[in-house]
């Protein structure tokens, strides 16, 4: 690329539109000019053609390169919206089809495009190849849009790739060893086109890193000030090496991270700590380096994280067991929590993973942050995390320790295993309908199983039989999800050999396979799950008034729930007083833990029976739990039509009434051994991680050693929260941690604003 | 056996060392002008009204079997010494606009329920404390949780306001491991005036608990215009030279977020109706303190 004449007119901020459609046309033609057979070099091919209209160039006060775009039409693993593989970016229509310069000519050919991709999206392709048996259950992926039990998302997410391998080899090592493979295999294999596609996208990769390099020197050349025409000098130089060596400086191990990730499309960034530590440690030691300029150099891929506003992902892990070496990698992580504190954004998602053995003074420092307003880091425990995924994810112990998050929550066993979460299931919604014996009670219509199936249940005369018929109802939604997930899998491997993530996640490069084709060590899928808690309340609520003391009917009951409690305001107030999930309240807590064991048991028992290597519940919380919940009737455990349902693992707001020992006593019940991640969110006041230091960290230290396997923490005040609703603009700077994300909470919506106020504040 | 509390306050980090459950029993011997807890005052269960959160619906006044609640010209009235507690007009109240301070439960539930944070307890040094009103109010009461705390192996605090028997002081010494001992006012009439009792008895009672040797925790409630006076500082000063058993001297800055609870319960003495002291007067008085040479203050300025 760097061969490229018109490579100065490329590089600019905003490519015009009518460039725009020509790179796309261009893109489009290098995809139909394959046999669809040759998926592998097609896809490297295509690779390199949508670069030109990727690529922007090193903005003011940058240190790295890398500002790439996501194209309006393009190949990307792990697209923005839905998509995975080749895609149509959801916001084609303002990012292209309505800007006013563009051609008649253009939009032609801008409609002939989308009409085709359509046709050929990865995405487009797998809807309808998708069968009966699925979609008869779950027909939508429009869970933002309308109620239902299930939804299905087609999409691809969670690569964590292994980047200390990425580092340990560089691109030319990285080639080598597919070279090396290649020449083991009989040409014009599968094996060997795969292979050889992947050394295409390499020296693709490494034609950008040379042409940013030539860039950079071009932009230092114009350059008037002096320090920063060095420090455009040194970005190039960086480039220069990694297009062709092995990474030899931190700088340069993090330019090529970058680069690379932000190329291939994946968000988050792995083991940071651990991929570095070696790079980090060596300029130390040959005094190259200081603390103060490895702040400065993560300072701004920091910033260039920001730009990419994945707030959903780009998650980052440091601490924990199965790194190279802890000490080396526990420099790298307290330089990461330091630039951290000093940045304060709402990305990276900075996880600390600890254990009884690991030097204390990270988990110190981790808490100095949170008690400074940080969200970050989120606390995992390893000593719990690691014996729970072995045996959720049926690995031994060495594999379990590479168990990390990427997202929202999610985990996976690092460069290891994929767990995309291609379902979601309302279990709030499935008892309601199942209450009402198919009808779902916000539109008045059928939704669920078929009506037939309640008649074994006896018109719910006991709790039992109520209990049982929900049961059937979540099973019913479960079995599709696992396979729609394994067939989204299988549908994604048709046409998209995914080169860049491939290379770099275990064992495609050794089974000469690509990542879904039988090329991933461990192929699992997630299953988002969300009103656990409201479902569990309500099922004590039913239990304990209709069943035992007997005082309204369940048809009175679907009554109010209709009414929306008007008019039933002493019915709702003994709703309301019946034990809650969150109190360490015996009948409470078993209830949650039947709602979660079956949950997370039907899930998991479905892996075997569509071929994933593992189908986990994940417990975690973006803001569809808001978003479910404005679907979502009134429902027994007192909560009102339409408004968010409870966030992750978390009580019902307001309902741990009992203070945070108890709350985080309930907590520490749910079985953890039996999914891929649940999270909770807890708020506290600044005082107590100031003035109450020591007492906080014993209440932390408690929770963790009864069993706590994570924790997400917000340090506010009520007070500011509300004032901040009322003068937003005093608190830009105040990010709270959402769930699965963190963001600044004057740019959250109103509805989700309301239900971070309605968590407890500790 | 049994007794009468109010509340059950767990992950208490303001009544002794580390993360506690704190008790609090009802029954005062005194009426502090400044008292935030007045719903602590009797020993039986009392009504609380919240006039703000009530629609006038009078679902409530229907049930009611003593007239305490009644009707007039559209508003409710409460008479609360008609009330006994019965607790029927609670579960009609659609707004909870009414609730009862006061239960019974018994000494041995009460240690179960505390032992759920027991880990927290152990990681942080920290126990039971037991707190009122005046825990000795209900001295056979207080004896028996204190043994089944100790019994459990639980630390435990008591906070008193020295206005007992010894005799009752002398049965829970083996069982109490920390007394957080309440300290008002120097001058007997000067107590009387703001507490109701004169302090004779309660300065023998600190007395007698230092000669015994119990682990003593100064605790005084300082009101701003109140008792912040030179010549009350100068008495605590005094007392922590002289009683070698108190390990600190810790100073409770007047709040008001009880205040609202006053005419809540229907209580005919007035809220003391002045504003919190502020965290700059609370080092204030620290350091005012530590220059006259008070021993084992709590906060170092």
């Amino acid at each position: 690329m760097n061969k490229n004449p018109d490579r100065q007119r490329i590089l600019q901020a905003e490519p015009d539109p009518n460039q725009m459609t020509s790179i796309l046309h261009e893109f489009t033609q290098t995809y139909r000019s394959f046999d669809p057979e040759d998926i592998e070099m097609r896809e490297a091919a295509c690779i390199r053609a949508q670069l030109k209209g990727r690529v922007r160039p090193v903005e003011d006060g940058d240190l790295f390169a890398g500002r790439m775009m996501q194209m309006p039409i393009g190949f990307i693993p792990q697209s923005k919206g839905t998509g995975m593989g080749y895609c149509i970016h959801p916001d084609i229509d303002s990012q292209l089809l309505i800007k006013p310069d563009l051609t008649s000519e253009s939009r032609k050919i801008l409609k002939e495009l989308l009409e085709f991709w359509q046709k050929e999206g990865t995405v487009y392709k797998s809807r309808r190849k998708m069968p009966d048996e699925v979609t008869r259950v779950v027909p939508s992926e429009l869970y933002y849009l309308e109620s239902g039990i299930a939804f299905v998302l087609y999409r691809m997410s969670g690569i964590q790739l292994n980047y200390s391998k990425l580092l340990a080899l560089g691109i030319p090592g990285l080639r080598a060893e597919v070279s090396k493979y290649k020449s083991t295999v009989q040409e014009g294999s599968k094996a060997f086109r795969l292979y050889a596609a992947m050394e295409h996208v390499l020296e693709t990769f490494s034609e950008l890193a040379a042409y940013y390099a030539v860039q950079v020197l071009e932009q230092a050349r114009h350059m008037s000030d002096k320090n920063r025409k060095v420090e455009l000098e040194n970005i190039s130089r960086v480039l220069t090496n990694i297009a062709h060596k092995r990474p030899a400086t931190f700088r340069e191990g993090l330019q090529l991270i970058y680069l690379y990730n932000i190329f291939d499309g994946t968000k988050n960034y792995g083991r940071m700590d651990d991929s570095l530590a070696d790079l980090y440690h060596g300029d130390l030691q040959a005094g190259t380096i200081d603390e103060e300029e490895g702040i400065r150099l993560l300072t701004s891929i920091w910033q260039l994280m920001k730009s990419r506003d994945n707030r959903y992902d780009t998650r980052l892990i440091i601490g924990g067991r199965g790194r190279n070496n802890e000490e080396k990698a526990n420099r790298v992580a307290m330089l990461i929590l330091e630039t951290t504190r000093r940045v304060k954004e709402n990305v990276p998602q900075v996880a600390l993973r600890f254990h009884n053995d690991q030097d204390p003074s990270l988990y110190q420092k981790g808490l100095d942050l949170l008690a400074t307003g940080n969200t970050y880091p989120m606390l995992y425990n390893d000593e719990v995390n690691i014996p729970s995924a072995r045996n959720a994810f049926g690995v031994p112990h060495e594999e379990a320790e590479h168990i990390i998050q990427y997202g929202c929550g999610e985990y996976v066993l690092n460069h290891r295993s994929v767990g995309t979460p291609s379902g979601v299931i309302n279990l709030l919604q499935a008892l309601l309908v199942t209450m009402n014996r198919g009808i779902d009670p916000s539109t008045g219509k059928y939704q669920g199983m078929p009506v037939e199936r309640y008649v074994k249940y006896n018109n719910f005369q006991t709790f039992k039989d109520l209990a049982d018929a929900y049961k059937e109802q979540v099973e019913y939604h479960v079995g599709p999800l696992a396979l729609q997930e394994y067939l989204e899998y299988k549908h994604a491997a048709d046409d998209n050999a995914y080169l860049l993530s491939s290379l770099l996640m275990d064992d495609c490069l050794a089974r000469g396979k690509a990542i879904f084709d039988g090329g991933i060590r461990y192929l699992g899928g997630t299953l988002e799950t969300y009103g656990n808690t409201n479902t569990a309340d309500s099922l004590v609520a039913i239990k304990e008034l209709v069943y035992h003391q007997k005082i309204f009917t369940l048809d009175a009951l679907n009554q109010m729930l209709k009414a929306n409690f008007r008019g039933y305001g002493k019915e709702l107030k003994m709703i309301l007083n019946c034990p809650k999930y969150g109190n360490d309240h015996q009948f409470a807590d078993r209830m949650y833990g039947f709602v979660h064991d079956h949950i997370c048991k039907t899930t998991r028992d479905q892996a075997k029976e569509v071929g994933l290597d593992s189908y986990l519940v994940v417990v975690i919380n973006n803001d569809a739990n808001t978003v479910m919940g404005s679907f979502t009737a009134a429902s027994p455990d007192g909560r009102k039509a339409f408004s968010h349902l409870n966030p992750g693992n978390n009580p019902v707001g307001g309902a741990d009434k009992s203070g945070v020992t108890a709350c985080l006593n309930s907590l520490v019940k749910a079985d953890t051994t039996l999914h891929a991640g649940a999270v909770q969110n807890m708020k506290f006041s600044k005082e107590m991680l100031s003035k109450y230091r020591r007492q906080f960290e014993s209440l932390l230290q408690t929770y963790f050693e009864k069993g706590g396997s994570q924790i997400m923490l917000t340090v506010v005040s009520r007070g500011e929260l509300e004032d901040a609703q009322k003068h937003p603009e005093n608190y830009q700077n105040l990010i709270v941690r959402v769930g699965g994300f963190s963001e600044r909470f004057v740019n959250l919506p109103p509805e989700t604003q309301n239900e971070v106020l309605s968590r407890t504040l500790n | 056996m049994e007794g009468i509390l109010f509340d059950i306050q767990p992950f208490a980090l303001h009544d002794g060392p580390g993360i506690r459950t704190t008790i609090f029993l009802k029954g005062c011997p005194l009426r502090c002008q400044w008292c935030s807890n007045p719903e602590s005052f009797l020993k039986r269960s009392n009504l609380s009204y919240n006039r703000e959160k009530c629609i006038a619906c009078f679902s409530c006044v229907r049930v009611c079997e003593t007239g305490a609640l009644f009707e007039l010209s559209d508003v409710l009235v409460v008479q609360h010494d008609l009330c006994n507690a019965c607790g029927k007009c609670i579960d009609e109240c659609p707004e909870d606009a009414l609730k009862l301070y006061g239960y019974r439960e018994s000494a041995r539930n009460i240690v179960n329920e505390v032992l759920k944070d027991k880990a927290y307890f152990d990681n942080s040094g920290g126990g039971i404390t037991l707190s009122g009103g005046e825990p000795l109010m209900q001295p056979d009461f207080t004896m028996e949780i204190l043994k089944e705390s100790k019994k459990a192996g639980l630390h435990t605090c008591i906070e008193t306001c020295g206005f007992a028997a010894e005799a009752e002081y002398e049965k829970i010494l083996p069982l109490v491991d920390m007394f957080l001992f309440d300290y008002k006012a120097g001058g007997s009439e000067k107590h009387r005036l703001l507490t109701k009792q004169p302090n004779e008895l309660i300065l023998e009672n600190l007395e007698f608990l230092n000669t015994s040797m119990a682990n003593i925790v100064l605790r005084c409630p300082i009101v701003p215009g109140v008792n912040d006076t030179l010549e009350h500082f100068k008495a605590i000063t005094k007392l922590s030279h002289d009683l070698d058993q108190i390990t600190e001297v810790e100073l409770m800055p007047y709040h008001n977020y009880g205040e609202h609870k006053y005419e809540q319960i229907g209580l005919s003495e007035p809220a003391l109706g002045i504003p919190a002291a502020t965290e700059e007067q609370e080092d204030q008085w620290y350091a005012d303190l530590a220059k006259l040479g008070c021993k084992n203050l709590k906060k170092q300025i």
